[in-house]
């Protein structure tokens, strides 16, 4: 079975055209809709995002650069920086890192390119992830997921700027060892 | 250019950087350094990267039955919307262009009575960026017009949020001052006056959390 890559469906949905608008809802609705559900935490307001989402993926569609990362990519980052503002302002952030990132199924619904990202890049992340202490989890999470600053994350840690700062920083630097030390020795 | 004392100081910020939740004079400074600074920039493209590839750890899920018709629609209206949303902005561009000849005309007859006045004044050029937010999503313009007497217009398009914002601005040498105040209402908003202190390098909406909302750099 031949299947549309996801850069064709997008170069569809940036013409215009309505069935490939339709195919690709269809295609990333699940994956979209379920960053904006796990960081607003409301169903209706995970809709919002989620419409927004593929409004803006629709009227940015020309500007996507392919080497700069994938089409799965591109979108779920922009679902995250709308789902970001979406709840910036809330003050009370109620997070399990552990089980907002563990599990999840990847094989579910997707096409090779997919599956072949995820087993690789994804799966480092992943293990990458449970391997951090719980605190340098959470902040990461905190940062990344729910926007928050080195500030607010030591205060609602209660723990020193500092701290919190290098969290953040170690969490980071572990995470991004993990993909390059990966690829290098992919190569 | 680089920071002084090298990239000892920025380094450090660039995970925060690239996680979007440095705000304030230090992402200025870390803007600042990465201007002149490859091995920072390629350092912070490589911590965007691993925050790109974050949000697929969260999974799916499923949508409210009839999520794709009402996306699907939505698109539809957005598309009907666009000829009424351009002639919109062609008005809103024909009163920026008029606010902004008015702009100059004020400031070149200023300029005149002062040079009548044996004060020096010279006409400086205006400058037009990009406002982006989160580092590369369009979300408007400013222009600058630069001189002795400086005046600053911009326009907000990003989102569909609403609040009032703090609009700052910053010179070459990381001095913030608040030139005043911009209400954005569901994502869009404007702001056109004179503005004081040192020439700015970029401005900046900061929102009453401390995060920078969209900014541009003039430089």
């Amino acid at each position: 079975v031949w299947v549309v890559s996801d850069d064709a469906l997008l170069d569809g949905l940036a013409t215009g055209d309505p069935d490939a608008a339709a195919a690709f809802v269809e295609r990333f609705e699940r994956r979209v809709f379920g960053v904006a559900i796990r960081i607003v935490n409301d169903a209706r307001l995970a809709e919002d995002v989620a419409q927004e989402t593929f409004l803006r993926a629709w009227q940015r569609a020309e500007a996507f650069d392919p080497r700069r990362g994938t089409v799965v990519s591109w979108l779920l980052t922009i679902a995250r920086n709308l789902a970001i503002d979406a709840v910036r302002l809330r003050r009370v952030v109620i997070v399990d890192p552990e089980e907002l990132v563990a599990r999840r199924d990847p094989a579910n619904e997707r096409g090779p390119a997919d599956l072949a990202m995820l087993s690789s890049e994804t799966e480092r992340l992943r293990v990458a992830i449970s391997h951090l202490p719980a605190e340098q989890a959470r902040a990461l999470v905190l940062a990344a997921f729910f926007g928050r600053t080195a500030q607010e994350i030591a205060d609602s840690e209660s723990i020193p700027l500092g701290t919190a700062k290098t969290r953040v920083r170690t969490a980071m630097i572990r995470l991004r060892a993990a993909l390059v030390d990966d690829s290098e020795g992919s190569e | 250019m680089s920071a002084p004392g090298g990239c000892g100081a920025v380094v450090e910020l660039l995970p925060e950087v690239a996680l979007g939740i440095v705000g304030g004079t230090e992402r200025a400074d870390v803007l600042a350094h990465l201007d002149g600074c490859s091995s920072c920039r390629e350092t912070t493209a490589g911590f965007a990267a691993t925050v790109d590839a974050l949000p697929v750890l969260l999974g799916d899920a499923e949508p409210p039955p009839g999520f794709e018709a009402r996306t699907l629609e939505r698109m539809r209206a957005e598309r009907d919307r666009v000829p009424r949303r351009s002639i919109v902005r062609r008005v809103l561009a024909v009163a920026a262009l008029v606010a902004a000849v008015m702009i100059l005309s004020i400031a070149a007859v200023r300029i005149i009575d002062a040079s009548r006045d044996g004060d020096a004044g010279a006409v400086g050029g205006m400058t037009l960026a990009p406002m982006v937010s989160h580092g590369t999503h369009p979300a408007g313009h400013a222009v600058l017009r630069s001189g002795a007497e400086r005046y600053l217009w911009l326009d907000v398009d990003y989102g569909s949020g609403s609040a009032t914002y703090r609009l700052e601005t910053v010179d070459a040498r990381h001095r913030v001052t608040v030139a005043g105040a911009v209400k954005v209402t569901g994502g869009r908003g404007a702001w056109g006056g004179e503005i004081a202190g040192p020439e700015p390098a970029m401005v900046r909406l900061v929102g009453a959390d401390g995060q920078v909302f969209c900014e541009a750099s003039f430089s």
